[in-house]
């Protein structure tokens, strides 16, 4: 993987020492460890253990099946995980419903895009903000002062999210006659309301056209640079190397490998279990792999 | 002549009134949480019952038992709702068909407080201190200030975060969630919110007939219930509220042919659900939205 990485140039190098330490970092953010989750007989997960650096980008690849999206079903509290323990910069979430957690500032985007459809694109991003302190029901039906301060707040915010992802002319439509690549953007605006501080998402670029994943990229690129971690989920490699400082491999329910993009996409295992001996060095030239 | 003509008219605009509470109680729940409660006569029952046994028993002032019956009917939507909003949205319903039922029996059966099936006769009018409402003039400019009120405080809901977090989880649990909102505590309070609206109805109801049966836990409220809602366009502030007083005048405008009475409102019903399935409200509205995606779909 050569293609530069603009981010990289201010972080650390993710040496391999680094990369092989078992125990907590100092600046890790999310930590999963040991996470098991079987359906029946099935095995969906084994055992996983991966962390994430805050303010860093982590890949999240591996074929269909191999327990990307019950991973991320299981950090964010969407799934009780049988084993193992999650925590967010050292704080456990264990036992604590899936609410609480995305008040923690943990925010998931779904592989399956998901608005609100009844709502306006405007309603749909202060919704999103419902987690912010001061949501009293007493004090939101009495319109207290601090609620309408606050409500001001959020309307500015998401005034200038629909500016930031370019909706505002359509603010008042409702967000169910948007295309798909406008409700994708609004997706992304309403995870990033409340100013996360880890962004899971689950196959942004699914379902994208090729001119908006650059455009889609480009503005993953400024939330990170903003201080957001990220954990993607993702079948286009090309993004998710280019993106990425740290790149994890799942395959059957277990971490194959995890390394930089370069690493990664140098590692033979990896090629034969994602991408077919014959792609050994045709990760960047083909990119998108579905 | 004339005035007894008058007088009924009169009777069905505060009929009206209180049909329009206890549709904002249905359409809390069915149109902006999406769930659709059978308890609402029970919570109707409660606030009628509660309302007319303070009165005749300990014949406290209206001021006193109707906020006794708000208290009560927000109380029974906490209790009603802390096992059964739990459930999948078929089994809420059967839960909550089943507590009204339940109270029924309950209504039938405790002679003692409630006479049983004899009901309760010569409730008393509304009474604030000396002041009594009395007449039907006076009951038609009371229920429009509390179905007024009414209305307003459920703006006040629906407009807030309150309801746009109830129609997050109506239109998509997972993602709602996602966002940090509290799906049980939001559909309690909804669900609380309800129960109150319908106590309320409940208690004027009583005051106003000054006669109450077991019957009110029936079936029957529902029903009429679910027409004004779903024709008017639940999930819609003024819908319902139009469908409330559409389907109030309506089978009583049809007295007039009394023969094909029933035949008329079913036809009318067919033509409503045939030709405006989203409701009344929707349908005048439908223009506007028809321009609004023509924009987003560019």
């Amino acid at each position: 993987m050569s293609a530069p990485r603009p981010a990289e140039a201010g972080r650390p190098p993710w040496g391999s020492s680094k990369v092989a330490k078992p125990h907590l970092l100092e600046s890790c953010l999310l930590s999963a460890s040991g996470i098991s989750k079987s359906y029946g007989g099935v095995k969906a997960l084994d055992a996983v253990s991966i962390e994430v650096e805050a303010g860093s980008i982590t890949g999240l690849i591996g074929p269909n099946g191999s327990g990307k999206s019950t991973l991320f079903d299981c950090i964010c509290g969407f799934q009780r995980s049988d084993a193992g323990a999650v925590s967010l910069a050292g704080e456990s979430l264990q036992g604590l419903s899936a609410q609480a957690i995305a008040r923690k500032g943990v925010r998931r985007t779904f592989q399956q895009l998901r608005v609100f459809p009844a709502l306006s694109v405007r309603d749909n991003l202060l919704t999103s903000a419902q987690s912010a302190p001061g949501f009293g029901y007493v004090q939101e039906l009495l319109r207290l002062p601090s609620v309408r301060a606050h409500e001001r707040a959020m309307r500015e915010r998401a005034e200038a999210m629909l500016e930031e992802i370019r909706l505002t002319r359509l603010a008042q439509v409702l967000a169910g006659h948007l295309s798909y690549g406008q409700k994708k953007l609004l997706e992304l605006g309403m995870a990033l309301m409340t100013e996360p501080r880890l962004l899971l998402l689950d196959e942004p670029m699914a379902g994208v056209n090729p001119s908006l994943v650059e455009d889609l990229k480009v503005e993953l690129q400024r939330v990170n640079d903003r201080g957001t971690a990220l954990l993607i989920v993702e079948h286009n490699l090309k993004l998710v190397f280019d993106l990425s400082h740290q790149v994890y491999v799942l395959e059957q329910g277990r971490v194959l490998m995890k390394g930089t993009p370069r690493q990664v996409s140098d590692d033979e295992r990896v090629m034969q279990a994602y991408l077919g001996v014959r792609q050994t060095a045709g990760a960047e030239q083909d990119g998108a792999i579905d | 002549m004339i005035n007894s003509v008058s007088h009924y008219l009169l009777h069905i605009g505060v009929m009206a009134g209180i049909y329009v509470l206890l549709v904002l109680s249905l359409n809390l729940m069915l149109g902006y949480c999406g769930l659709l409660s059978l308890a609402t006569p029970a919570f109707v029952g409660l606030g009628a019952y509660a309302s007319a046994l303070l009165t005749l028993r300990l014949g406290c002032d209206s001021s006193l038992t109707l906020v006794a019956a708000l208290v009560l009917g927000a109380a029974s939507g906490v209790i009603l709702g802390i096992p059964s909003l739990r459930l999948s949205r078929h089994s809420f319903v059967i839960v909550t068909l089943s507590a009204t039922l339940l109270l029924q029996l309950v209504a039938s059966n405790w002679v003692d407080l409630t006479r049983g099936a004899l009901g309760l006769a010569d409730i008393p009018s509304l009474r604030f201190g000396s002041f009594r409402i009395d007449g039907k003039p006076a009951w038609l400019a009371t229920m429009v200030v509390v179905a007024a009120l009414g209305i307003g405080v459920f703006w006040t809901i629906v407009s807030s975060r309150l309801g746009r977090a109830m129609v997050a989880v109506r239109d998509n649990e997972p993602l709602a969630v996602a966002t940090g909102i509290d799906v049980m505590k939001i559909r309690l309070f909804a669900f609380a919110c309800s129960g109150a609206f319908a106590a309320l109805g409940g208690a004027c109801y009583a005051h106003y007939l000054s006669f109450i049966d077991p019957g009110l836990f029936g079936f029957s409220i529902s029903e009429a219930l679910l027409v004004m809602v779903i024709l008017g366009g639940s999930g819609t502030l003024w819908g319902p509220v139009l469908g409330a007083i559409v389907f109030t005048v309506l089978p009583e405008a049809l007295r007039m042919a009394p023969e094909l009475r029933s035949l008329l409102y079913g036809v009318l019903l067919l033509g409503f659900v045939l030709f405006m399935p989203e409701g009344l409200a929707r349908c005048l509205r439908r223009p506007v939205n028809r321009a609004a995606s023509a924009e987003a779909g560019q």
